[in-house]
């Protein structure tokens, strides 16, 4: 068979795999129109935040202390949701905040994705010791609370963006590796990949560019879905003092900011919650209808 | 059954070997221990020489690391550095409080999660499974800590039915902090009971005892509830992961004097050798809970054989 031969074999084999998930005879539900609106909002202050904020975040005049938002007595247009302790705009900590937010969760998403993805692959596509070994692994680290290893891991070296970020993927991975894994188990005793072996492809070259299209519907489904548990636990870090290191206006870390100050200034930890509930549930809805449109076996997660 | 736990015991032992080798490295990674021993003033070289010299520091990492198991198996880390005390002995003093808040909030869990699942799923699609679909929803979407806060502001501030903080005192200190330690949980097993009694309503068995006459509540309890059990069992180590979350976050924010407290505010003041002992003791605790849940299911399903 000619290298082309093998390029469309895989093909017709990876278009034939997503088709037949994504329309084969699947109740098919509305996209959660809202939802993705505010998924869209979100990405576009997470791109241009920092450039709209209307006042220097990390900077403000004592004199503005604790001013209350616009729709409270004594409000002002000037600091529409208002001003934490130090003076500074609660709405332009909110936007500089959104990318940093962002940011954290798709780099540590991205990072667990790939580090679980090619675990997943040799542990599905090799079996024997390395997939006992893997999956033994993956019980272990599924019983572990994942705050709790973040916290750990943290104390051992010193708490940065960085710090944070390899604190998530910690237990980030461990999900793509287990639903991989069992994706390339049923796949690969396919014609698909006797065909690549017949012709002689070496492993890596099965693993990625024959399976790995095959499973990236799996992929995308558990990166939406936990694109949102990523994001409470960095906030829930940030919460604590061991995450996003101050003065970054991460939203976790201006919900922390507002704690002292539920008697006089609520304000300051309520906003930064409704933004972070509203992103997060926005994720969850969206991440739900993924899941029941492309890959439904995914239900228990 | 026997040969099974005893397996499960060789296992466990196993995988605590692994765990103490990640605290031990990690305490490597962290830098040199000395200077987390010493006060800062009395740094220099001739005391860290002392030092190692007493501790055992200038012995090869393997040697160290068989003291290192050997004093843990004693439920012995060093003394911390934040309370000059025996980590051991702070640890131990709070556990009892965690345990109360883990207690009231498993009670909690169990006591809204179950009943509202099962009574949403047997009214399916009406206002209760709408109410308890978006409170399982909402549950898991919204950050605990942030909820904490909501709740100190509407039931402490706002309303000031609640106190906002503290654990002595009277009933009303507990209620607040063991709500939002159990609500990431109680959203999830809300979820898999619904789901799960669900899914054996539409079960052929289930049609079938209809058909042959039984009254409903025996077909909704004694057939239904009883094989959905299995399912929720199933899950408990997945509740207790988000329990342990929960007690962490909240006992931060209600200044709860338990573990989870003591646990953020060593990671902050890198307190090793507390977070090592809390590590080793997290660990112990996690493994004896999923031995527990994977003898529960065979009471729970006998058709379940274990060691076979």
């Amino acid at each position: 068979m000619t290298p082309q031969a093998e390029v469309s074999v895989s093909r017709v084999a990876r278009s034939a795999g997503v088709i037949s998930r994504a329309y084969g005879g699947l109740s098919r539900r509305n996209p959660p129109k809202i939802a993705l609106a505010v998924l869209v909002l979100m990405l576009f202050i997470g791109i241009f935040g920092p450039v709209l904020a209307p006042k220097n975040p990390h900077v403000g005049s004592l004199s503005d202390s604790l001013e209350p938002p616009i729709w409270l007595e004594g409000g002002t247009l000037e600091f529409p949701f208002g001003t934490d302790f130090f003076g500074r705009d609660v709405l332009s900590r909110l936007l500089d905040g959104a990318r940093i937010t962002l940011v954290t969760a798709l780099v540590a998403l991205v990072g667990s994705a790939v580090v679980g993805v090619a675990v997943g692959l040799a542990s599905g596509y090799f079996g024997g010791w390395i997939d006992s070994l893997v999956m033994r692994l993956v019980d272990f680290m599924l019983a572990m609370p994942s705050l709790l290893l973040a916290l750990v891991f943290i104390a051992a070296i010193e708490p940065s963006l960085r710090a944070v970020i390899l604190a998530v993927m910690i237990s980030g991975w461990v999900g793509y590796a287990r639903y991989v894994r069992g994706d390339v188990l049923s796949q690969r005793e396919r014609e698909y990949v006797t065909a690549a072996i017949s012709i002689g492809c070496g492993a890596p070259r099965i693993m990625f560019r024959h399976l790995l299209p095959n499973v990236l519907a799996t992929v995308m489904v558990i990166a939406t879905l936990q694109t949102g548990g990523f994001i409470l636990l960095v906030a829930s870090l940030s919460f604590l003092g061991v995450g996003i290191p101050k003065p970054t206006a991460a939203w976790g870390v201006m919900i922390s900011d507002g704690r002292d100050f539920l008697l006089n200034g609520w304000w300051v930890a309520v906003v930064p919650g409704v933004a972070i509930s509203m992103l997060i549930v926005s994720l969850n809805l969206v991440g739900d209808w993924m899941r029941d449109t492309f890959d439904p076996r995914l239900r228990g997660l | 059954m026997r040969r099974y736990i005893a397996q499960r015991l060789i296992q466990s032992v196993l995988t605590l070997l692994i765990l103490s080798l990640v605290v031990f490295v990690l305490t490597w990674v962290s830098g040199d221990p000395v200077l987390y021993i010493l006060p800062p003033e009395m740094i220099d070289d001739d005391s860290i020489e002392e030092l190692k010299r007493i501790h055992g520091l200038d012995d090869p990492l393997p040697i160290q690391y068989l003291s290192f198991l050997s004093r843990a198996v004693r439920a012995d880390f060093g003394l911390s550095t934040q309370f000059r005390r025996s980590s051991a002995a702070i640890i131990k003093d709070r556990i009892v409080p965690s345990l109360h808040l883990g207690g009231m909030a498993l009670l909690f869990v169990l006591g809204v999660a179950f009943p509202l699942g099962v009574f949403a799923a047997y009214n399916r699609g009406k206002m209760a499974d709408a109410i308890s679909r978006t409170l399982a929803f909402a549950g898991q979407s919204v950050p605990e800590f942030w909820l904490a806060l909501m709740f100190i502001l509407l039931f402490a501030v706002i309303l000031n039915w609640l106190p906002a903080a503290g654990r002595t005192g009277g009933w009303q200190h507990w209620i607040l902090p063991s709500v939002t330690a159990g609500w990431f949980a109680m959203a999830g097993l809300l979820r898999i009971t619904r789901s799960s009694v669900l899914e054996v309503l539409g079960s052929d068995y289930i049609r079938t005892a209809r058909a042959k006459g039984l009254s409903e509540r025996s077909v909704l309890w004694r057939h239904t509830v009883r094989n959905s059990l299995i399912t929720i069992v199933t899950s408990v180590a997945l509740l207790a992961v988000g329990l342990m979350n929960g007690i962490v976050l909240v006992e931060s924010v209600f200044g709860w004097p338990g573990l989870g407290q003591l646990f953020a505010s060593s990671v902050l003041a890198r307190d090793l050798f507390v977070v090592q002992g809390m590590a080793m003791l997290v660990g112990v605790m996690f493994l004896v809970a999923n031995l527990l849940a994977d003898i529960m299911y065979s009471v729970v399903d006998p058709r379940i054989r274990l060691g076979t």
